[in-house]
């Protein structure tokens, strides 16, 4: 879910908010610290350790006093020594604290001189009585520290001397060395001080190793090297860090020494000093990175800075200046120190004089202001004039900033625009009271907007509006409403969505005061536009319509006019409303359209709408339930003659098809054809219609739809006009047929014609119209394929043109492999017609040489039936053999009775009249085999045309074509059943609804319309009917009158095994007097179940 | 007592302690006027018999007409301050405080100086930007003496650890003594810092070790688990984010965003009844001021997983209904800073929270100086007004910035929140459609079993919120979504 995916990517900012939140919560919680606690006195302190320490000398001295010889007496000399230094440091303090506020230099002790000059004689009195003191390098230190703190220079130096020369590895040589260089260094030989400095950091590591270092870069520096002094400076530093945590040499001398040696930070005292020598040796570009590196505490690295930005300053570094100012501004505790540093930023950045970063240096500024303001040493005058003082610099600065970004252009443009921004907010919050705090709002409504964050500046504009007047005010909220509406839609807008989600809001807010003002008229209309829009933007589309329509005709041939009017239609596209588009469309259009060249673009988008109107009521008629097509109606009868009304309708129609109520479908075809004949979609219709009809088995409604469709102009004529023929071939009616093929063949040219001629062809051959065919086809057609032309020389033979026929025969024969079977078959038993002809018309054989042209001929006429009967041809194939048998027949009659001429001789005559038997002999076994193949017909391939049922009788045929049955014509107005609509519901929801369509036939039988039982039947086969399908499709061509037909079906359903069928085959067998295959039939096939119905039945089921 | 202020009453032990303070500066006197002596005198006095408004009084006296160059300058300035703090004018007890510690004019006095102010930042509302981002967050304070230290060492650390200085951070923490309580807190604060940079194992890894510790602070306690909680909860460690929300569940009355954090959790662990407990708990009287309008939608989303279609619906809407107001002023384009139910919401979060707490704070504390005006006197009383009028200012500036900011992005919010809603209704419409099927999740925790044991009642909800229970309630609403 968004919220989830909302919370996720918040993770990381929520738990940098929880160090801020944690932080406050923490502190918040801190346990109560004890109470004030109280010191007591510190000179009381001071007088009661004096007290303890002469406690310790008394008993020191009486030590001594008993020890007299004893190895450890040194020693006791040495602690009373120091006792007494003890003493006098605590009196030097007591004198410090009583005189405090004056120089200590001017401090005159006299008890603390007498008591470190004792101290000094008892050492001495060790280093002369005890040479083999083994801490003599001890003494000499403590000797020489005391002598130093009464100003004997000479006698310090002498001890200490001393000590480095005679005492190399001590502890105490180290910080021996360190007091000589500082000697010499205070007194400017520095070349001495360097040289005890350098012995200092040559040796061992040690605790004042850094410190040496540091006094060595000291030197350096007053000797005017600072290259030098920068390495020594460092290198203190790092001294530092890595000092022992215990002196390698001698620990207990480092503890002691520990006292001695300087109260000095050496790793910030390093730091901060080599600030002179950085910013004149070294870039100001890297010195943050550089001290931050080098500082070891926050403390140490502000300190740096502060010496930085003084020691930048005095040098007028203003770059150098800026980036140390904004550091310790940054991180800097609220002080007079960081209003200098206020100060110094306003003045650098005008010596700069460049303003790329001044936002960010405003809110730094601003910022320090803030902390520091609150302060109570500051009196009210005092933070007043500081305030005035600094809101001039920023504001100073931030106005300077903005002069400079008029010249800047581009992502470097907003990319100072987006920096300043920053300052002018800090600005704006911390001097809410300033004089200029107004013009300076408006200047950051600028910055804002060149920024990009146009929401934003729209916000400033109002802000100063609410504080101006007059003309001022109307700028400003002019301004306002433009921001506004920029950060909507202006490229340049940058910023969060919901600053885009709120615009539109702040616009209406501002449009509305500022329409209050007078505005010139481009004012005016953009205001008006502009808060039109807004409630475009925020999905108020009804809102919009009304006021960017009154916008468009308010300001015609404006170009907000022109975005009003896309808008308006827009909207109403997205509240799905075309039809409100549609009528603001027109209006649009009718009215003149606010700027001409939109007329094009509204146009189509009308249209568009329109049609779209009509699909969504055409959706919504298609419903769930089938439809209702009563609001798609109405619409289209609304919009007659429109094209409107045409796609409303046309729409109908499909929801219509779509749901199967064909009835619904005629009604609106014809509503579509009668309003709308020059539909582009008409033919289409049509075919639909008509197809629809020979789909619900309405021959006489898919007759005058096809044809109406093929008279509209539909681009496959030639087919349609085919089907219309079909159906009336199929109805028996074959002069319609020929009819509508004849008119198909004329209407078209060239290969075209073909196929009209050649069903015209077909039917014709099987109604036996030799003559007709041949006055209808001419022979000389380019359009004639080798099909029709075998046909063609056929019927020539029969209507006597035997010549003609002849060469088309040879066309065809002779085409090489190109002719089909079909034609091959015409072609042969043409040719065998052709000889039969020969030999029966061949005079009487009185010559030998007769006779063996007789048989030459036979022979020719036989191999061309036998040719024909091989090409599959069922017709041919059976009447070829028929003629086959016939010719035998006539032949073998003819051979026998040759009457042979009465010169031959016996013999010879004995020999011929056996060679004639014998080939009249084998005629006649030819003639037998012939008629025996062609009976075949009927059981191997269920061919029962008449041909084979004259061989079924054992004749040979006496007709010279192929023979077909000739079915009745249909009855006139037959009409059909009626209370089918169910059955036909059910067939166009399912066409494969094989109970339906056997129903509907048998409906259709009973109502004594075996022509579209038929079909029914037919299609009930092909959709994978059965034996009874079959059955019933045989009784219907039965009473049709197509008995080879009828015959096919019921063997077909015989072999199903329905024992209807087999009766039914055997008893038109008997009706046809073929008794014998009658019989045979039933013996063929066995038995078979009950459920079908037979021939004479008058209850079909 | 001789003002006889309501405010002044006796203490021994901290008699002793003001008695001390003023012997520092015993036998130190420079020449100055008998008068200002004795005002110094009678505010020691005062100080020690604990008659604060006296002690204000004639220690600000003293000061008034004492150079700042003189000792007892500030030690007059630390009595001012300390009375002032016990008087509960914390505000301008804490600018005397940072004046002394600041200007260390007097070495010995920034250590109670420094101690005035911790006392002050840790109790009250204080002026965060002038105590700790002026001075305690950054100033270098060399003398604060062993108590105050380790608040500045933490403070400054913290700072550091903001502003990404990590080494000074953890060396400012280092130098924290082990055994004060900042000490933790800088632990947590590290353990944070790892987390805030995207190390999340490292700081989940710290902050379970600094809750394995035990005697932890209450508030680090608190916090920690927190913390770990929300972890959790972005880890998608459901079981673990509800145990930790539970361990800090007495938090809840004050931290109402607790409470939708755990919901938060509840629903992504598949327990719905228990989200929705805690969004009813949302509905206390004391919270109607947040404006939380995730809220909402988190409760359609838990109806939602429930097949709770219409009740779905209804929570969804309600954020319409219940931020009417902000939302109407949005819608009329109203700039957010200008609608008053966005500022009043504004006022409870983020940084105007702050701001807005700090002038109420200074709102009271003027009203104890009028109502002490006579006994200050017309001088201490001006200068006290003038202290506190400056501050109100100063206070309301930054509200009004603060608000100004704040709105904006409250603004942005709910209108974010308003487009969830538009989706969720939209989601809800969609769900509909194809039935009572839940969405998809992890599987949904059964119904809260509510019979009583021996460890535990339950009661039914009759519109009355305790702020012991808001972290226990459950919904016993039906789940219509088909198995």
């Amino acid at each position: 879910m968004p919220q989830v995916g909302a919370r996720q990517e918040a993770g990381k900012a929520r738990w940098c908010l929880a160090i801020v939140l944690m932080a406050g919560s923490v502190v918040a919680g801190c346990t109560k610290p004890s109470g004030v606690a109280s010191d007591p006195s510190e000179v009381e302190l001071l007088r009661i350790q004096i007290t303890k320490v002469r406690h310790a000398i008394d008993e020191t001295r009486r030590a001594i006093a008993t020890s007299s010889g004893a190895p450890y007496l040194p020693r006791l000399h040495v602690r009373l020594a120091e006792l007494t230094s003890e003493e006098a440091k605590y009196h030097y303090r007591i004198a410090v604290e009583r005189q405090r506020g004056a120089s200590q230099d001017a401090l005159h002790v006299p008890q603390v001189k007498l008591l470190k000059e004792q101290a000094i004689g008892m050492y001495q009195q060790v280093l002369s009585r005890y040479p083999e003191f083994d801490r003599t390098d001890r003494v000499l230190f403590y000797m020489a520290y005391e002598h130093r703190e009464l100003g004997e220079y000479d006698k310090m130096t002498a001890a200490l001397e001393k000590l480095a020369r005679e005492h190399l590895t001590s502890g105490f040589r180290p910080q021996a060395l360190l007091l000589l260089g500082d000697y010499h260094f205070d007194r400017s030989e520095l070349s001495e001080a360097k040289g005890y400095y350098e012995d200092a950091v040559s040796g061992p590591h040690s605790r004042i190793t850094g410190l040496a270092h540091y006094k060595l870069a000291w030197v350096w520096v007053n000797q005017g090297q600072c290259e030098p002094a920068l390495k020594q400076f460092e290198k203190a530093v790092r001294a530092v860090e890595e000092e022992p945590s215990r002196d390698s040499a001698q620990d207990s001398d480092a503890a002691e020494l520990a006292e001695f040696q300087q109260d000095i930070d050496v790793r910030r005292a390093a730091v901060v000093d080599l600030v002179y020598c950085y910013t004149d040796r070294r870039s100001a570009v890297r010195a943050l990175e550089y001290f931050q590196d080098l500082s070891y505490d926050r403390a140490t690295y502000i300190a740096a800075l502060e010496r930085l930005a003084r020691r930048y300053g005095n040098s007028e570094n203003a770059a150098g200046v800026l980036r140390v100012v904004r550091e310790l501004l940054r991180l800097g505790p609220a002080s007079q120190e960081r209003m200098e540093n206020v100060r110094q930023m306003h003045t650098s950045i005008r010596a700069q004089g460049k303003y790329e970063r001044v936002g960010s240096d405003v809110a730094l500024m601003t910022d320090a202001y803030v902390r520091y303001s609150s302060r109570v040493e500051l009196d009210e005058s005092e933070r007043a004039r500081l305030g005035g003082e600094f809101e001039v610099y920023v504001r100073d600065l931030l106005t300077r900033g903005q002069d400079r970004l008029r010249k800047a252009s581009g992502p470097k443009m907003v990319e100072a625009a987006t920096d300043l921004s920053v300052g002018y907010a800090a600005y704006l919050d911390a001097f809410p009271s300033a004089e200029k705090h107004l013009a300076m709002t408006l200047n950051a409504a600028d910055i804002f907007a060149d920024a990009g964050e146009l929401y934003q500046a729209g916000q400033y504009s109002l802000s100063a509006a609410s504080g101006l007047e007059g003309e001022k005010k109307r700028d400003a909220l002019y301004d306002a409403v433009v921001r506004f509406q920029d950060s909507i839609h202006g490229k340049a807008a940058r910023g969060a969505y919901a600053d885009r989600y709120l615009a539109p809001s702040a616009l209406r807010y501002a449009a509305v005061r500022l329409l209050r003002f007078p505005l010139n008229k481009q004012q005016r209309l953009r205001v008006r536009f502009a808060l039109a829009e807004s409630y475009y933007d925020q999905g108020d589309y009804r809102e919009a319509i009304d006021r960017l329509t009154a916008v468009s005709y308010e300001f015609p041939k404006s170009t907000e006019a022109q975005a009003a009017v896309r808008l308006v239609l827009d909207s109403y596209n997205t509240l799905n409303d075309p039809l409100g588009l549609v009528h603001a469309g027109r209006r649009f259009l009718a009215d003149g359209t606010p700027t001409p060249g939109l007329r094009s673009e509204i146009q189509p988008i009308v249209v568009a709408a329109e049609q779209r109107m009509v699909d969504e009521i055409s959706l919504a008629a298609a419903g769930d339930d089938g439809g209702d097509l009563t609001r798609l109606l109405a619409f289209a009868r609304q919009n007659k003659s429109t094209p409107l009304g045409e796609r409303a309708l046309l729409n109908a129609f499909v929801a219509a098809r779509a749901t199967g109520d064909s009835e619904r479908m005629f009604l609106i075809g014809e509503e579509i054809a009668k309003n709308y004949p020059n539909s582009e979609q008409i033919a289409g219709i049509l075919l639909s219609l008509g197809q629809m009809a020979v789909a619900r088995f309405d021959p006489d409604r898919a007759q005058v739809f096809l044809r109406r469709a093929a008279a509209s102009g539909h681009s496959q004529r030639n087919q349609l006009l085919i089907a219309v023929g079909d159906l009336y071939d199929a109805t028996g009616d074959w002069e319609k047929a020929r009819d509508v093929y004849l008119e198909a063949a004329k209407a078209e040219q060239g290969g075209a014609r073909a196929a009209p001629l050649e069903k015209l062809s077909r039917l014709l051959e099987r109604r036996g119209k030799y003559q007709e065919l041949v006055r209808l086809i001419d022979e000389g057609d380019s359009a004639l394929s080798l099909d029709l032309v075998a046909t063609l020389a056929v019927a020539k033979i029969a209507s006597g043109e035997t010549e003609q026929a002849e060469t088309l025969l040879q066309q065809v024969l002779g085409s090489q492999g190109r002719a089909s079977p079909e034609a091959l078959a015409r072609a042969h038993y043409g040719m065998g017609e052709l000889m039969y002809r020969t030999a029966d018309q061949y005079p009487e054989l009185s010559s030998p040489e007769f006779v063996e042209e007789y048989v030459a001929i036979v022979d020719i006429a036989q191999q061309s039936y036998v040719s024909a009967a091989r090409q599959g041809d069922p017709e041919y194939r059976a009447t070829a053999l028929a003629r086959l048998a016939r010719l035998s027949e006539l032949s073998a009659r003819k051979l026998r009775t040759v009457r042979l001429p009465s010169e031959i001789d016996g013999a010879t005559r004995a020999a011929l009249r056996k060679a004639l038997a014998t080939r009249a002999k084998r005629l006649d076994q030819t003639a037998k085999e012939a008629l025996a193949t062609c009976r075949k017909q009927a059981w191997a391939a269920y061919v029962f045309v008449p041909a084979v049922r004259k061989c079924m009788a054992g004749q040979s045929v006496d007709f010279t074509f192929p023979n077909y049955d000739q079915p009745k014509v249909r009855r006139a107005n037959a009409g059909g059943p009626s209370g089918v609509d169910a059955l036909r519901a059910r067939i166009a929801q399912n066409p494969e609804d094989r109970d339906a369509l056997r129903d509907l036939g048998i409906r259709y039988l009973k109502s004594g319309d075996p022509h579209v039982a038929k079909m029914i039947f037919e299609a009930a086969h092909e959709r994978g009917g059965g034996p009874r399908e079959l059955n019933l499709l045989g009784i219907a061509h039965h009473r049709i009158g197509d008995n080879a037909a009828a015959m096919r079906a019921f063997a077909r359903a015989a072999k199903g095994r329905l024992e209807a069928a087999r009766q039914n085959l055997a008893k038109v067998l008997r009706q046809l007097s073929l008794q014998k295959s009658a019989e045979r039939a039933l013996a063929k096939f066995p038995r078979g179940r009950s459920g079908g119905d037979l021939l004479d039945s008058s209850d079909l089921r | 007592m001789s003002c006889g202020s309501p405010l002044e009453h006796r203490s021994r032990s901290s008699s002793i302690a003001w008695f001390a303070i003023a012997a520092l500066g015993a036998g130190c006197g420079g020449a100055s006027t008998q008068a200002r002596e004795a005002s110094f005198g009678a505010a020691v006095e005062a100080a020690a018999d604990e008659s604060w408004v006296s002690a204000a009084r004639d220690a600000y006296r003293f000061a008034s007409a004492t150079s700042a160059e003189q000792e007892q300058y500030d030690r007059a300035l630390l009595i001012l301050a300390r009375s002032l703090e016990r008087m509960g004018l914390t505000y301008a007890a804490s600018l005397w405080y940072l004046d002394i510690a600041h200007s260390r004019r007097n070495v010995e006095l920034v250590a109670p100086a420094t101690e005035g102010l911790e006392r002050i930042v840790e109790k009250t509302d204080y002026d965060r930007l002038t105590l700790e981002e002026g001075f305690l967050a950054r100033a270098e304070v060399s003398d604060a003496g062993p108590k105050a230290t380790p608040f500045l060492s933490y403070q400054q650390g913290l700072d550091s650890l903001k502003r990404g200085l990590t080494k000074w951070a953890d060396k400012q923490f280092a130098a924290i003594p082990s055994d004060s309580p900042y000490a933790k807190r800088a632990q947590f604060a590290q353990a944070v810092a790892k987390i805030a940079d995207g190390d999340l194992s490292e700081g989940r890894r710290e902050l379970r070790a600094l809750l394995d510790k035990g005697s932890l602070p209450t508030d680090v306690k608190e916090e920690a688990s927190i913390a770990l909680a929300r972890l959790a909860l972005e880890r998608k460690k459901y079981r673990e984010a509800i145990r930790r929300y539970q361990s800090v569940g007495h938090l809840t009355a004050r931290r109402p965003e607790l409470l939708l954090e755990a919901a938060w959790a509840y629903y992504y662990s598949g327990d719905s009844r228990r989200a929705l407990g805690s969004l009813i708990a949302l509905d206390a009287p004391a919270y109607g001021r947040i404006i939380a309008p995730e809220r909402y939608l988190l409760e359609a989303l838990s109806l939602r997983r429930l097949c709770q279609f219409e009740p779905a619906r209804v929570a969804a809407t309600r954020l319409k209904v219940r931020y009417r107001d902000a939302l109407s002023d949005l819608h009329q384009g109203t700039p957010p800073h200008q609608s008053e139910a966005l500022l009043e919401a504004s006022r409870r979060r983020g940084e105007a929270r702050d701001s807005a707490r700090l002038y109420r704070m200074l709102q009271r504390e003027r009203e104890i100086v009028e109502d002490n005006a006579r006994a200050f006197g017309d001088e201490f009383n001006k200068e006290l007004l003038r202290i506190y009028d400056t501050g109100l200012a100063e206070a309301r500036r930054r509200e009004t910035a603060d608000l100004r900011r704040e709105s904006r992005l409250l603004a942005q919010e709910l209108v974010r929140a308003e487009d969830g809603v538009r989706l969720v209704l939209h989601d809800l419409s969609v769900g509909l459609l194809r039935g009572r099927e839940r969405p998809l999740g992890p599987p949904e925790a059964g119904a809260v079993n509510l019979s009583a044991s021996a460890d535990r009642v339950s009661y039914q909800f009759i519109g009355e919120f305790w702020t012991d229970e808001l972290d226990d309630l459950v919904v016993t609403i039906e789940d219509r979504c088909l198995k």
